[in-house]
């Protein structure tokens, strides 16, 4: 080793040379769901490591690699998993969100699908080190291959004793269970999430208490994304160092990003946190088909970015997206062409929330669900008056901050963001009645 | 009869999966309105009441859960049942044009059933297969994705011919057997992680 | 813990929530699913408020603000919901009155929860009492912007023959599902579908009779609606009487709802220690008959039929009916009178020298009780025994179950009993461990760890010497608890005596617990300490048929199956033409209990006062007045011949002062009952037939639609369509 190493330039590139995918490495390879493939390339040294280093280094290591949950909030894992208690004499419980339902979002089903098994490892590691002896996998009911695939993987893995009594001689319990959701968006939310596994309609619970207090049955709980898991199990296996080496000085490591709309190659590519919008449009999915305008950098509840030099220089990390107003959220990016109608196109997202509302807090019942959607619907279709956008911009502020859960402001992302870059679009439908991008055939033929 | 009746070991294997207390029992709620819609395409009044008896709770709480999730039905559907994601991704994707066209040629409205037992159609939101839309989901079973005109004709005709054929699942490879990624100009670059050794189980530091 | 409110400082408790804080300084703010024995949720966000709080530094001290010198407020970036937000230590809260964040953003939030309301106020029955219209006035913007058709619904959605839903004016707010969640722990009532589809509905068939009537009161709207009630009157067209009920001796309070002399409603009143706010249906819908059919003027005798008679006829038909028989005379009245109509009546005996003078239902013996309704509340561990709550004592059975999920009493504040109590939850944990019932089957297993099917009196010497696993499993509960509390009912106090208090004495003493005896009638409990049971040769009410002659009060032998007259002449005092009074030579009309004003004792020795409603009961006379013409009919002179007579009566012989009781009531343990036999079992039903609300018989008067088109011969216009134009 030399004294004075110059720090090395951050892996802030899918092309970096030092890159190398590892979440997705084996998605779409043939049996790569398999056990036996899984094994075949290094499958459950994590976990072995795991017990190896004991519960506590393994939180740390998380800790030390700096990653941060996938699933939209991103919230600090190791800390998260160092908020379990410790030796209260409970049981504990981990729970993955394998709720995948943010439109834009399509990257845990086929972690789900085609490499079950990262999951299950990530899981144990997870239960190891927060000291819970049942895991429960909450998995949207619609996808129904991802089910089969995770409850074939489970099995083998359990014939193997990966599951349940020592787990692999360390003397650690692990039951893996499948839970599959039956189509409602809020439970992407961990405590809605937790009230559906109780066989509970899914409203959103009170915090606090927090999950990891007081969370499933009551007791401590902790809930993360596929991708977390996931990425645990790869930290577990190639180390902190190796993650940490990756992505910007805050977004660490490597994320699946999705990318959805008019481009050549829809789909999902990992790369490092900090890649710029660019190279993921351009060079990985080969660059728009159509004139855009803007794009959802993160899902639908971030707020839209311009289509414009600046937003595609933006390197995908938590920090600089949310420096432009918006989130990183789950990395799908979608984007709009410009010969879609913005209002029309909004109000297919506000459609979305209004349809998943819970109806447990007002703002959102009645402000999402009874009064935006009608708004939108109004405007579209040539009724609407001057004064309706500010009636919107106005309702937007009484229902901004005011509900339950974050399910009515991740409404107001698009709202807002929309009409803040288009609002000429909304004046004109406002004014006129007339839009400036009349709706045309998008459907292909074959 | 009950439907449960005969199925204990079915039973038991769904409530072994959650703890052995009254919560515990009411976790298998879910899994068993499911069990009774996969069976019979719906769930009726007299089923709620023997889920409720399952759980430990009363027809009007299963009655309460089950409304609040989109994909149980109360009444019976078609034989077919084809929901169509109606979200931003899929619209962009012609998604709208897919619908109307489905309804009109299967002349059916959302909560009818075809006048041959058929089809059922519902207007579902994101199904998270944004990279493949739009995207036809055929009852509790797997995905259509791509589904252009021409896919979604040769559907139905599949379908009036009882012969569904077996969903999709395009798997967006974009890593390739030497684990190193694929650009769009088909260059590959960076690393591969199969060069990468994993840490040893004993501890590196 | 120093709390500010718009610049008020106030000393709180730990724990507190803003919401509580808020009113504690004597502001405001709105709120709709808030309940004060509730757990606190936070859906229907109005009770936002903006609050911060100082913030310690590295050395522990509050950061300070430079230019005050005071702890540095750190204000949280959006308005919270104040009923879900705990008060902690320096926190200040700004209401709308300080803050206009909070104004808009409570203006706003009204706007949302009236967006789909019908606003049809003027034919509304919660209209004048409704929370939503109040805060409306108080906190809307007094306009909606909302353009577009409101949420047609049902709007005469019965949930049951007693609650009729209004699905168009309901809030959401969630206080009648958690009620039955919460409260008596049945899951029938609950939200179906989602967002703005989201509606109250049941699958049971209807809402099961026992305390569904208490989500009328709770509905911050007129969404639930008391269908015995319904249509009947405006708020402020009623007069409202805070009394207590009597029905069973819980003595719940109530208000009693009057208009134009017609009872027309009763609705709970809240008692921190006795009912809280909750009453069973029976109390809320069962009062019909203080308006039904009710006797109103004095009936004797002529030719072998009743005729209506004058009071001065009806003493002197009593004058020859009752002469002949001396002192041969039976004086009874129902355990549900006053503690001041019992003085009157012991008083007239004691005048006339008769011994046979009784009150019916009661116990030949009967315990004393030592538990309170809070120590059941607050109870680790309850064995209930041989009682069937919902007939005899229905308030006891939510009592019971507030001990199984905490026990948790709410805190209380300068506004009342606390709002939000936070440490209230929603689907709270449940202890059905702590809770055995011995005895016949009833509601109340449903909610017991330990079920003990068993009958009859020896069910007390069987718990205290165990003979099977389950009794030992039963005695081992009390024993071990800390703060047990043993319930005895109808089954094994039928077979009381002495020798059962002793060993019933002997079991509480030697396992620690407190004992609460259910007694038979509402007021038995303070009947029989005022000697008024048969003395030395005097015949029980159950022996009605040898006396020579009697007076019965309120009292219906005749439809309980026994001889409903005696040898002689009879006479009775009833509100209703009962079957009894069908056979009886002179018929005197009473008043109800809702038209008294006198005292009574409830099941754990807690005075509590009955006050006056305005009934219109004609020349009907309560049990005093009755007994003055009695007295005079009997040629003789009673020292009780008022209310105040009576109250002074009582003071000078048992030293029970009554005139000053507080609204509350007061627990004083009353003097033990006297013993006597009474040859019945008594047998608890809470229902009596005349309560049962018959809607036919309430009619308004007003022809249905088909009757009104058939008199006006026109042809009929379409029937309109629910919903019609907005």
């Amino acid at each position: 080793m030399t004294v004075a190493d110059p720090a090395p330039k951050p892996i802030t590139s899918g092309k970096d040379p030092r890159f190398a995918p590892s979440l997705y490495a084996h998605v779409g390879q043939p049996g790569s769901w398999t056990l036996e493939y899984y094994r075949k390339h290094g499958g459950y040294e994590g976990v072995r490591r795991a017990f190896a280093i004991g519960p506590d280094a393994v939180i740390d290591e998380v800790k030390k690699s700096g990653l941060r949950g996938r699933g939209g909030a991103g919230f600090a894992t190791g800390l998260k998993w160092s908020f379990m208690p410790l030796n209260d004499g409970k049981p504990h419980y981990v729970i993955c969100n394998a709720d995948e339902s943010e439109p834009g979002s399509f990257k845990d089903r086929y972690l789900l699908s085609e490499d079950p098994h990262q999951l299950i490892e990530g899981m144990l590691i997870g239960g190891y080190a927060m000291r819970a002896s049942v895991g429960y996998i909450y998995i949207r009911g619609e996808y129904v291959h991802a089910a089969e695939r995770l409850w074939g993987a489970i099995e083998e893995a359990r014939a193997a004793g990966l599951l349940g009594k020592n787990v692999l001689g360390s003397g650690f319990d692990f039951q893996l269970y499948v839970h599959r959701g039956a189509g409602a968006y809020i439970c992407g939310e961990e405590t809605a999430l937790m009230n559906s596994l109780e066989g509970l309609r899914a409203n959103p619970r009170l915090k606090p208490p927090f999950p990891a207090a007081a969370g499933l049955y009551g007791l401590p709980t902790t809930i993360n994304n596929v991708e977390t898991f996931c990425a645990a199990t790869q930290i577990l296996k190639y180390g902190a160092d190796w993650h940490a080496s990756m992505g910007t000085e805050k977004s660490r490591g490597m994320k699946l990003f999705q990318i959805s709309g008019p481009v050549a190659r829809p789909g999902v590519y990992e790369l490092p946190l900090g890649t710029p919008f660019r190279e993921l449009i351009d060079d990985w999915a080969g660059g728009p088909l159509e004139d855009i305008k803007a794009i959802i950098p993160g899902g639908s509840s971030c707020p839209m970015l311009r289509w414009d030099e600046a937003t595609l220089d933006m390197p995908m990390d938590y920090e600089a997206i949310a420096a432009a107003g918006s989130m990183l959220g789950t990395g799908g990016v979608t984007l709009i062409p410009r010969s879609v109608c913005i209002v029309n196109a909004t109000w297919n997202l506000v459609r979305f929330y209004a349809h998943e509302s819970c109806g447990k807090c007002t703002p959102c019942r009645e402000g999402i669900s009874g009064w935006m959607v009608r708004m939108y619907e109004k405007l579209v279709r040539g009724r609407g008056v001057p004064g309706d956008v500010e009636l919107i911009l106005d309702m937007s502020e009484n229902i901004g901050g005011r509900s339950f859960c974050a399910l009515a402001d991740a409404c107001l992302g698009p709202v807002l963001s929309s009409i803040k870059l288009f609002r000429e679009e909304y004046d004109a439908l406002a004014e006129t009645g007339q839009p400036l991008y009349p709706a045309r055939s998008r459907w292909r033929e074959s | 009869m009950t439907y449960f009746a005969d199925k204990h070991p079915l039973l038991a294997d769904i409530f072994s999966r959650y703890p052995d207390s009254p919560q515990g029992r009411r976790s298998a709620l879910m899994p068993l309105l499911r069990e009774v819609q996969n069976a019979e395409g719906f769930v009726s009044e007299a089923r709620m009441r023997e889920i409720a008896d399952l759980c430990g709770t009363t027809a009007t709480e299963v009655r309460s859960v089950m409304s609040f999730y989109s994909t149980y039905h109360t009444l019976p559907t078609g034989r077919y049942h084809l929901q169509v994601c109606s979200t931003l991704m899929c619209a962009l994707a012609g998604s709208d044009e897919l619908w109307d066209h489905l309804v009109s040629v299967l002349d059916v409205q959302p909560g009818d059933v075809s006048a041959d037992g058929r089809f059922s159609v519902q207007k579902v939101e994101c199904l998270g297969s944004c990279g493949t839309a739009p995207v036809v989901q055929l009852g509790d079973e797997g995905y259509y994705e791509n589904v252009t005109r021409q896919k979604c004709d040769r559907l139905i005709a599949a379908l009036r011919q009882d012969a569904p054929p077996p969903p999709d699942n395009p798997v967006p490879v974009t890593v390739r057997e030497d684990g190193r990624q694929m650009t769009a100009a088909g260059e590959r670059v960076g690393a591969s992680i199969h060069d990468r050794k994993p840490l040893p189980a004993g501890g590196d530091r | 813990m120093k709390v500010t409110i718009d610049g008020i400082p106030v000393d709180l408790p730990a724990g507190t929530s803003a919401l509580d804080a808020v009113f504690h300084a004597g502001r405001d703010v709105p709120y709709f699913c808030a309940h004060p024995y509730l757990s606190p949720v936070g859906a229907c966000r109005m009770c936002l408020v903006e609050a911060g709080t100082p913030r310690k530094g590295k050395d522990g001290a509050f950061e300070l603000d430079e230019a005050t010198g005071q702890p540095k407020i750190f204000w949280m970036p959006k308005p919270m919901a104040s009923c879900t937000l705990q008060a902690t230590e320096g926190m200040h809260i700004r209401t709308a009155k300080t803050s206009d964040v909070v104004a808009k953003a409570q203006a706003g939030m009204m706007e949302f929860t009236l967006l789909n309301h019908p606003l049809d106020c003027p034919t509304c029955d919660k209209g004048g009492a409704c929370e939503l219209q109040d805060r409306a006035f108080e906190y809307g913007y007094g306009a909606s912007r909302y353009g577009f058709d409101r949420r047609h619904a049902d709007k005469h959605y019965a949930l049951s023959d007693f609650i009729i839903l209004d699905q168009e004016r309901c809030i959401h707010c969630k206080r009648c599902v958690r009620y039955f969640e919460e409260v008596p722990g049945q899951e029938v009532l609950d939200f179906i579908e989602r967002g703005g589809h989201t509606f109250i509905d049941t699958e049971e068939g209807g809402l099961p009779v026992g305390f569904q009537g208490n989500i009328a009161d709770i509905c911050p709207v007129g969404a639930l609606l008391d269908n015995v009630a319904r249509f009947r009157g405006r708020n402020w067209e009623y007069d409202h009487t805070p009394t207590t009920c009597t029905l069973c001796p819980v003595g719940c309070s109530i208000t009693v709802d009057a208009r134009n002399g017609r009872l027309e409603r009763v609705v709970a009143g809240e008692h921190r220690d006795v009912n809280e706010v909750w009453i069973c249906d029976a109390g809320r819908f069962g009062h019909v008959f203080a308006t039904e059919e009710r006797l109103t003027v004095p009936l004797v005798r002529v030719g072998g039929e009743l005729r209506e008679a004058t009071w001065d006829q009806a003493i002197e038909a009593m004058r020859q009916g009752f002469s002949g028989h001396g002192s041969n005379v039976g004086l009874y009245l129902s355990a549900d009178s006053t503690l001041e109509e019992g003085a009157a009546l012991v008083a007239l005996a004691e005048a006339v020298g008769t011994p046979s003078r009784d009150h019916w239902p009661r116990y030949p013996h009967t315990p004393m009780s030592t538990a309170t309704l809070t120590d059941v509340a607050t109870a680790d561990a309850l064995v209930v025994l041989g009682a069937d709550l919902g007939e005899e004592a229905p308030v006891v059975e939510l009592r019971i179950l507030e001990a199984l999920r905490g026990g948790l009493l709410p805190a209380e504040f300068a506004h009342g009993t606390a709002i939000a109590d936070l440490r209230l939850t929603e689907r709270p944990a449940r202890t059905p461990e702590k809770l055995a019932v011995i005895g016949r089957e009833s509601r109340l297993w449903r909610h017991a760890g330990l079920r003990v099917p068993a009958e009859g009196p020896d069910l007390l010497a069987r718990l205290a010497r165990p003979d099977t696993p389950d009794l030992q499993a039963a005695l081992r509960l009390l024993e071990e608890a800390e703060k047990p509390v043993l319930i005895l009912g109808a089954d094994v106090l039928n077979g009381a005596d002495t020798a059962f208090s002793a060993a019933l004495s002997g079991l509480a003493g030697r396992v620690g617990a407190k004992v609460l005896v259910i007694p038979a009638g509402p007021n038995s409990r303070g009947l029989g300490g005022l000697n008024l049971v048969p003395g030395a040769g005097g015949l029980p009410y159950g022996r009605l048929g040898e006396v020579g002659a009697a007076f019965l009060s309120r009292l219906d032998p005749a439809a309980q199956g026994l001889p409903g007259r005696a040898r002689g002449f009879t006479v009775v005092h009833d509100t209703h033409l009962t079957a009894t009074a069908q056979g009886a030579d002179v018929v005197l009309p009473a008043v109800t209990n809702y038209e008294k004003r006198g005292t009574t004792v409830n099941l754990e020795g807690r005075l509590l006062p009955l006050a006056q409603a305005p009934l219109r009961a004609g020349e009907g006379a309560d049990l005093i007045r009755a007994l003055v013409a009695v007295a005079e009919a009997l040629g003789v002179r009673s020292p009780v011949r008022g209310l105040r007579g009576a109250q002074a009566w009582l003071e000078a012989r048992y030293g029970l002062r009554l005139a000053e009781l507080p609204a509350g009531g007061r627990l004083q343990p009353p003097r033990p009952p006297q013993d006597a036999a009474t040859g019945l079992a008594h047998a608890p039903q809470l229902w009596k037939p005349r309560m049962l609300p018959r809607p036919e018989r309430r009619g308004s008067g007003v022809p249905g639609r088909e009757a009104r088109a058939e008199r006006w011969e026109l042809p009929l216009a379409p029937a309109p369509q629910p919903g019609g134009d907005d």
